[in-house]
């Protein structure tokens, strides 16, 4: 098991520059750029606007040279100040600068500034980490909580009134688009009946904006009503993330426990006359569990990429909301960065998903 | 119930995009627009008039007529596009504008009814009191006076040294990625403050017209942001993030904190303005930053929200019906038209260049059916579209004879520019070449693709084919896009476009770079905003005017002949001109929307909440 660990964490390496390369290429060839954002200003002249592209160390129409240069810029091995693979002290820039090499790109752990907002793309992302995982981490343990339940219930009650409530309304949410499932909502919970929060993570009338020092501040001066309002607000956004997720997986759950309680050892056990929800939740639900346990491994990257749609239609400031500011403003490093991590972590997931496999069936093994 | 939810599935299912809503510059806007409801027609602002005796009144004799509040008090301002930059020198987005409006002061500024209002200045310079002179060879100076007593909301002095600073610091050569540019700045070859740093002369070397625009910028701080290296000022002098709070302000507010989601500004105990002297009446405002304007919409009918901005006249029907104990919602003018060029230049259809031709194809729209088409229900607006001045700019000829809906005399014209359907197929054609025009516009926006159908129809009934084509780079850069692009506005691939054009106070920047010959983008180094490459050497002359005269009664007058000769040339084709809706809840008070691009903030010193 060690050494198959040790050979998937290696064959990460090459996979992920894959995916980054592949990702920056497409990104270059996509039309305009980020200098768009001088379109149609009559005061920003063609020389200007070449000098900040130069500033960035960007081109305006890539050619494959170009886009070895800049992204070897970003990766650490070339130097866009000395405009060669070389640092400025005169070694292999991809080198770490105690032997000489340069202080940029990834491979030093720098992933660079946000082109529209010039600030470092770590501080960014990591600015907005808490918002995404509070919703996520919410949704995803409701969901799979509810999924599981369901899906062993419905599987239990095979073709009980249950489960056929469960099936329809299971094919209704899959169906429906996450962005009217949020605006429908929207407009009854929140507009009309006035129940519940419309938008944001906190109440602006009652809170600094969220994940500010002074909103921290206020969160220590009152954290129960701090807490309660971020509740409130999660509700819209958790409820649509839920019923939307909890379709597909608990038909995912219902089938993998079908397929369990045909097995013969279920019926074994019960002929030995085990109680019923022993050979239900002892023998059936672990072994239905495996897929259930991949699936779920499978689903961890989401609590850090964040939900694109919902996000936006909560105007939920995480992680999915800032990919769509940093695509609509062609904005670089930024989206790198963000398919870097994301990248990482689903090849990770992949990986533990693996790991988790064996460990929970033994009768797997990896050489 | 039924209606609402109508409208709010309409509304999710349009999307409507906008290219950072009204930009301080001149600039084709990508947003779709609506029409009021019939319970609510927009009227028209009055026409103005110049004063012989007094020429200079029609830039500076506003109305302004707010109530008197009642300090203390927060109120939540809301807009649905992120702020990525404070510093309006690197961004001069909608939402940036907004921010600065009720933080960073300047010397002056636009008012709701589109005059020059003194705002940090003790005075507007005027040539009337000679405090602007000009010399025969066009240099000119300006003598500037500030309010006496004024402090940076750090305390430190502010004083016209900083004006001066602000200058030498746009003009130093580390300076990248300007979004104004240094036009203008660079004009100016001298700037003498006087020792107690209150009076000023600046001396511009040649005539340059948007001088008023150009020293009512905003004021910089000298004492902060000369310990920021200007290289790089574009992401350390105004952040937004919690450091923004180290900013001095000369505004009614300050910065408390800044992040993707809000902005909270307090208010500034060193600041002397307000109209009735009282500084600001809020303690604090709030932007809310949303993901989009459905959302933001949300937020208002749901009362979260005091000011919602930044939205077209067709979110007008998603907030019409706002529970009046919440708010109302607000649909008024803007410095805005809706309009389609027609590519006169060397890759336009050769009939294009005729303006017999063109004139034909804007008497071939009915521009009143068109709009009960694109908005069905809603009043035709008392003004038709026709000439580039929307009602309520100071510049407006209301004597400008318009070219009147007229199917037969559209087609009298094409007869006599020689385009006749020689072969019978239903479309004309002269010289072999058949009258067939590829029409585009922006992917994406459902009420322009509708616009250039009906206009597709309307040009079939006077024999003219027009084919609707969308395209997602209309807009892109000369440089941003190989030469056989299609659709494409700076590379002259299209032979009708549509879209909209936004006006400023700055009647040089105006019209200057959208009709003077030198503008084409085909020539070298093709940053010019002449897309329809129109060409008229009296329209030149005049646009030199704009550019050169500084005088008032000159600048007007040039603009009126602009605005003739773009009727009598068909320059282009305005369709209509475009409302701009808000939202603005019960307790608020004293809120004036701005037709310019100026912010709405422009008077939030005098907010004030009633509960």
């Amino acid at each position: 098991m060690t050494k198959y660990i040790i050979r998937r964490s290696l064959g990460l390496i090459p996979l992920l520059l894959g995916i980054v390369l592949v990702s920056f290429t497409l990104m270059k060839l996509a039309p305009g750029g980020p200098q768009s954002q001088f379109n149609q200003n009559p005061r920003v002249t063609e020389v200007q606007i070449e000098a900040w592209l130069e500033r960035w160390c960007l081109e305006r129409n890539p050619t494959a040279l170009s886009v070895v240069r800049e992204f070897g810029g970003w990766i650490g091995a070339y130097n866009c100040r000395t405009d060669s693979f070389m640092s400025e002290s005169g070694g292999l820039n991809i080198l770490p600068q105690a032997l000489g090499g340069g202080d940029n790109g990834i491979l030093k752990g720098d992933l660079g500034l946000s082109i529209v907002s010039g600030r470092p793309v770590t501080d960014i992302i990591l600015e907005r980490v808490p918002a995404t995982l509070i919703l996520t981490s919410v949704a995803l343990v409701i969901w799979v909580t509810l999924a599981i339940l369901l899906g062993v219930v419905a599987a239990v009650k095979r073709y009980s009134v249950f489960d056929q409530v469960v099936t329809f309304l299971a094919y209704i949410f899959y169906s429906l688009p996450t962005f009217w499932l949020g605006l429908m909502f929207i407009f009854f919970f929140a507009v009309t009946l006035r129940w519940v929060p419309a938008q944001g993570i906190v109440s602006p009338r009652n809170w600094p904006p969220f994940n500010t020092p002074q909103y921290w501040t206020d969160f220590g001066a009152e954290p129960i009503a701090a807490v309660l309002d971020i509740a409130a607000h999660l509700i819209l956004p958790v409820t649509v993330l839920v019923l939307v997720n909890i379709a597909g997986d608990s038909r995912f759950v219902r089938a993998s426990m079908l397929e369990a309680l045909n097995q013969d050892y279920v019926r074994t056990a019960r002929a030995k006359g085990l109680h019923r929800r022993t050979v239900i939740m002892k023998h059936t639900f672990r072994n239905a569990m495996l897929p259930i346990v991949t699936n779920i491994a499978l689903n961890l990257p989401f609590l850090f990429s964040g939900a694109i749609v919902t996000e936006t239609i909560f105007s939920w400031t995480g992680m999915g909301l800032l990919f769509i500011e940093g695509v609509n403003a062609r904005d670089y490093f930024l989206l790198m960065g963000l398919i870097l991590i994301t990248s990482v972590l689903v090849v990770l997931a992949n990986l533990v998903a693996d790991v988790v496999y064996a460990i929970v069936d033994p009768r797997i093994r990896y050489d | 119930m039924h209606k609402r939810l109508i409208g709010i599935l309409t509304t999710a299912a349009i999307i409507v995009a906008a290219c950072g809503g009204a930009t301080p510059t001149t600039a084709p806007s990508g947003a779709a627009t609506g029409a009021p409801p019939a319970s609510a027609a927009v009227t028209d602002p009055p026409a103005p008039t110049l004063d012989p005796n007094d020429p200079e009144g029609i830039l500076f004799n506003f109305t302004y007529e707010p109530t008197e509040g009642v300090a203390g008090g927060s109120a939540i301002v809301a807009d649905w596009q992120p702020v990525q930059n404070l510093n309006s020198y690197y961004d001069n987005a909608f939402t940036t504008t907004q921010v600065l409006a009720s933080t960073m002061g300047a010397l002056w500024g636009v008012t709701s009814d589109g005059h020059w209002q003194a705002g940090l200045a003790a005075k507007m310079p005027k040539f009337g009191d000679e405090s602007i002179r000009q010399a025969a060879d066009g240099s000119f100076e300006v003598d500037l006076e500030l309010k006496p007593g004024l402090k940076w909301s750090d305390g430190k002095p502010l004083t016209l040294n900083d004006l001066k600073y602000t200058m030498d610091w746009v003009l130093d050569p580390a300076q990248v990625g300007l979004s104004s540019g240094i036009v203008g700045w660079e004009d100016i070859t001298a700037f003498d403050v006087a020792a107690d740093g209150l009076t000023a002369t600046v001396k511009f070397g040649k005539a340059y017209a948007g001088f008023y625009g150009l020293l009512g910028s905003m004021i910089l701080p000298k004492h902060y942001f000369e310990t920021i290296p200007v290289a790089d000022a574009a992401t350390l002098s105004m952040p937004v993030t919690s450091d923004i709070a180290k900013v001095p302000t000369s505004g009614p507010f300050m910065f408390e904190t800044a992040s993707a989601t809000g902005i909270v500004v307090k208010k500034n105990p060193n600041y002397l303005g307000g109209a009735f002297g009282q500084g600001a009446y809020l303690d604090e405002v709030k932007y809310n930053f949303y993901a989009d304007v459905d959302g933001m919409k949300a937020d208002f009918l749901a009362g979260n929200i005091d000011a919602a901005v930044d939205m077209v006249a067709s979110d007008y029907d998603s907030i019409k019906g706002v529970d009046p104990a919440i708010g109302r919602a607000l649909l008024e003018p803007a410095w805005q038209y809706e309009h389609l060029d027609m590519n006169q230049g060397p890759k336009g259809h050769p009939m294009l260049k005729d303006v017999n031709v063109r004139r034909a194809l804007s008497q071939a729209i009915d521009k009143a059916d068109l709009f009960a088409a694109l908005f069905p229900g809603y009043p035709v607006p008392e003004t038709a579209a026709c000439s580039p001045a929307p009602p309520g700019t100071y510049w407006r000829d209301e004597s400008v004879t318009c070219l009147p809906f007229d199917v037969a005399a559209a087609n009298a014209l094409l007869d006599t520019a020689g385009w006749v359907d020689s072969n019978g197929d239903g479309t004309r054609d002269k010289d072999g070449v058949e009258a067939e025009l590829k029409a585009c516009t922006l992917a994406g926006r459902p009420v322009r693709q509708l616009t250039l159908e009906k206009i597709a129809g309307y040009y079939a009934a006077i024999g003219v084919k027009a084919k609707v084509e969308l395209s997602e780079t209309m807009f892109d850069g000369w440089q941003d896009q190989p030469e056989d692009s299609s659709c494409s506005i700076y590379r002259g691939t299209y032979d009708l476009s549509l879209f909209a054009w936004v006006l400023t106070f700055d009647l040089f920047g105006n019209y200057f770079f959208g009709y003077h010959t030198t503008q084409w983008p085909d020539e070298a180094p093709h940053d010019g905003g002449n897309t329809s490459r129109f060409s008229n050497p009296e329209m030149d002359a005049a646009l030199d005017v704009l550019k050169e005269s500084i005088k008032t009664v000159d600048q007007v007058a040039a603009a009126k002949t602009v605005q003739q000769i773009f009727v009598d040339q068909a320059a282009e084709i305005p369709l209509y001109y475009r409302n701009e809706a808000r939202g603005v809840s019960t307790r608020l008070q004293n809120f004036f929307k701005n037709p310019s691009t100026s912010s709405d903030m422009w008077n939030i010193a005098d907010w004030w909440i009633k509960e």
